[in-house]
């Protein structure tokens, strides 16, 4: 297939997936799509067809396909017909690792036989996990869009939600716990070694660093506290902490480096497998699930012995991740930022690169030009969205970014290693301070 | 080498933390900070010696970052936790810390209760400790020579009595200073007091009971505690409206400093038995 064909593939059904997530035409629309593409297709085998017929065929036939990804994924009729503002009693699983705040902690919750689910606001005790059997009572209510104290505009949290099927909500519900592990086997395990892990850096890491190497190293949803996470946000840096492609990448790397002792096919096997299994531990949120299917191409071009290209990497990995879910192209905030922000590591940071010759020293030009190229690439959103950037987020970026690997080193080092005879406190400290310079600029950039 | 710029750094952070714990080491002064923990009491103790008490929990996991910042990050063990009562926005911090700290002993008033929380406190305490202890007044918790804190109340078993006459009351003194610490203790239970040893209650800090609700901190009680400084320890427009207006006009009558954790967030005093100083110091 040529590169245009794969161009017009991919672009046909974005634009398809683009235009049903505003309008809603039904089905004659897409039969005069699918007529249209069948014209085409016609056209196109007749003799000295024009190329352009060939193209159409292809863009109109992928476009239907993506207004009908759409519509499959899409279960506002559903939702329509939900019970609210009446008290119910529902039973299903909690399919989500609890997100545990200061004051509540946040389930997602899927009654049986429910295309949807439900996100639930319950009290820290009885401590809830993944896999949990519940029947819950309560009193559905929809989730809203609502306006921005700050800027005015509408804050798309309800769209954000039903991108991932959550249309309702409901605050403590009356809770029975009926079971125990019936989620997903291999998850189940995951979570369980993650608690394990994160139990060992809370016993021995005070707050808030604890909760800051948890989200740096394993993008845990501990709560750093409605405070920090303002000030991570005002400082530009709360990518960090929710454990970024970034943050992924190097653990990617990390791996393939560990490994590096074996042959090549069996190293590039064992990577994949590793990545993927720490990408669901970490909750395959959509800028590590984007980080993790980039590593995916690029072990495969290993393995097949090609050319890595990035644009086409992340191109491959955002047109997987809109097929599984189309909602994530117009509603998903973390989705579009990840795909930006890379897209502008790769392609602006080495023009910026170029320009930045009078930085000698070139780890910090390289730094310069990344962190430049990021911040530049996710600027049009954040202003479409109302919302100004701090300039001060760069050279907060510039005093953060570069200890990250270290931070997560000793941070995964005070996870792993046995607390023997004190022995661990070479770990625990360095982590301590690293994480502690972390929270002082932060602070600091914050504060202005 | 790209290692160069991280390591520079990790050296200066290296230094600054050998200085800390230097600097963290002496003095001979007893510590009671009254923690910003949002809606709810949480108040940590540090004798001259090291030994150190947490009174109270807060609601949550706030009470994890203010201890975070009072304690040195190598210091993961509190000697002794007191439960004033079992409502939520006195223990619901216990569960983690019990998790995440070493505890000698935890004390509780012995009221029962059937909320989740209070049954995962007990858990976690009987996991961490084996029992808990029961609060009766004339205990006295020996911290450091001169130093003790001496419980006032309950002086009788209060299994099954509303959870906030049950709280536990105490007294902290150490040399000339005295603390006065009253968890959500309703009026009933001040007059009680009042008419057990009305003079042993005179004290330099008050804990105003119940948040300043004006359930608690009658007149006559605050006469004769007559504290310098009173503390509120609530949360930043709580919803119950604490502090109420009539007890904040009470505290004024008696003339006495009212600082507030909803105002001030974590406030610290500092004393070496003779003199009382509110930090910063």
């Amino acid at each position: 297939m040529s590169r245009d064909a794969i161009l017009c593939i991919t672009f046909g059904f974005v634009a398809g997936v683009f235009a049903r997530s505003f309008f809603n035409l039904g089905w004659p629309l897409i039969f005069l799509f699918l007529l249209l593409a069948v014209v085409a297709v016609g056209q196109s085998f007749l003799a000295r067809a024009p190329r352009a017929w060939r193209v159409a065929a292809l863009f109109f036939l992928f476009f239907s396909l993506g207004i009908l990804r759409f519509d499959l994924k899409d279960q506002s009729d559903f939702v329509r017909t939900m019970k609210r503002l009446e008290t119910t009693t529902l039973s299903g699983l909690i399919v989500s690792e609890p997100e545990r705040r200061d004051q509540k902690t946040q389930l997602i919750f899927r009654p049986d036989h429910s295309p949807v689910k439900i996100l639930l606001f319950v009290s820290p005790y009885p401590e809830l996990i993944y896999g949990d059997r519940l029947q819950v009572t309560g009193r559905l209510t929809r989730i809203k869009n609502f306006q921005s104290a700050d800027t005015g505009r509408t804050v798309a949290y309800a769209d954000y939600l039903a991108a991932s099927e959550i249309y309702d909500q409901m605050f403590e519900p009356k809770i029975v716990l009926l079971a125990h592990g019936e989620g997903w086997w291999l998850i189940t395990q995951l979570y369980k070694l993650k608690t394990v892990w994160l139990g060992r850096l809370a016993q021995v890491m005070p707050e808030p660093a604890a909760s800051l190497l948890a989200g740096l190293t394993l993008g845990a949803r501990e709560s750093l506290g409605t405070e920090w996470t303002e000030r991570f946000r005002r400082a530009g840096l709360l990518h960090i902490v929710v454990l970024s492609g970034y943050n992924l990448s190097i653990v990617a790397a990390t791996i393939l480096t560990l490994l590096g002792f074996l042959a090549k096919r069996k190293r590039l096997v064992i990577a994949a497998v590793a990545i993927s299994l720490f990408t669901m531990m970490v909750g395959a949120g959509p800028a590590t699930l984007r980080a993790c299917l980039m590593a995916f191409v690029a072990l495969l071009a290993q393995a097949t012995g090609r050319r890595y290209r990035a644009v086409w990497a992340l191109i491959i990995a955002a047109f997987a991740m809109i097929v599984v879910n189309p909602k994530v192209l117009v509603f998903d905030p973390g989705f579009q930022l990840s795909f930006l922000a890379t897209l502008g590591l790769i392609v602006l940071a080495p023009l910026i690169g170029a320009k930045l010759g009078f930085i000698k020293w070139s780890p910090a030009r390289e730094l310069m030009a990344m962190t430049l190229a990021a911040q530049l690439a996710v600027f049009p959103w954040f202003l479409w969205h109302g919302i100004i950037l701090s300039p001060l987020a760069l050279p907060a970026n510039l005093l953060v970014l570069p200890i990250v690997p270290l931070t997560m080193l000793f941070g995964f080092l005070t996870m792993f290693l046995p607390s023997l005879a004190g022995l661990i406190w070479l770990v625990v400290a360095p982590a301590w301070l690293l994480s502690t310079y972390i929270l002082a600029v932060v602070k600091l950039i914050a504060s202005f | 080498m790209f290692l160069k710029l991280p390591l520079t750094l990790f050296l200066i952070l290296a230094n600054v933390l050998v200085w800390t714990i230097i600097y963290d080491s002496n003095q001979n002064v007893l510590t009671v900070a009254f923690l910003d923990v949002g809606q709810g009491d949480a108040i940590f103790i540090e004798a001259p010696n090291g030994n150190q008490i947490l009174i109270d929990a807060g609601s949550g996991r706030q009470v994890l970052r203010a201890l975070g910042q009072i304690m040195p990050f190598y210091d993961r063990s509190i000697d002794l936790l007191i439960a004033t009562h079992p409502d939520a926005d006195h223990i619901g911090g216990f569960p983690e810390i019990l998790k995440r700290y070493e505890v000698g002993m935890v004390m509780e008033p012995g009221v029962g209760s059937d909320t989740a929380t209070y049954q995962a406190f007990r858990q976690a305490a009987i996991q961490a400790v084996g029992t808990t202890t029961l609060a009766r007044r004339g205990m006295k918790v020996a911290l450091d020579s001169d130093l003790v804190l001496e419980i006032l109340f309950p002086d009788q078993d209060p299994t099954d009595w509303e959870t906030n006459t049950a709280s536990i009351v105490a007294r902290l003194t150490y040399g000339e200073g005295e603390f006065l610490l009253t968890g959500d203790s309703p009026i009933k239970i001040e007059k009680y007091l009042l008419s057990l040893d009305g003079r042993r209650l005179q004290s330099d800090v008050l804990k105003a009971g119940h948040h300043g609700s004006k359930t608690s901190s009658a007149p006559e009680f605050l006469a004769a505690v007559a504290p310098k400084y009173t503390i509120i320890s609530a949360g930043k427009n709580n919803r119950y409206g604490h502090p109420h207006v009539s007890v904040l006009e009470s505290l004024q009558k008696i003339a006495t400093r009212i600082l507030r954790t909803d105002e001030l967030g974590t406030i610290i005093f500092q004393t070496d038995g003779a003199t009382l100083t509110l930090c910063p110091c």
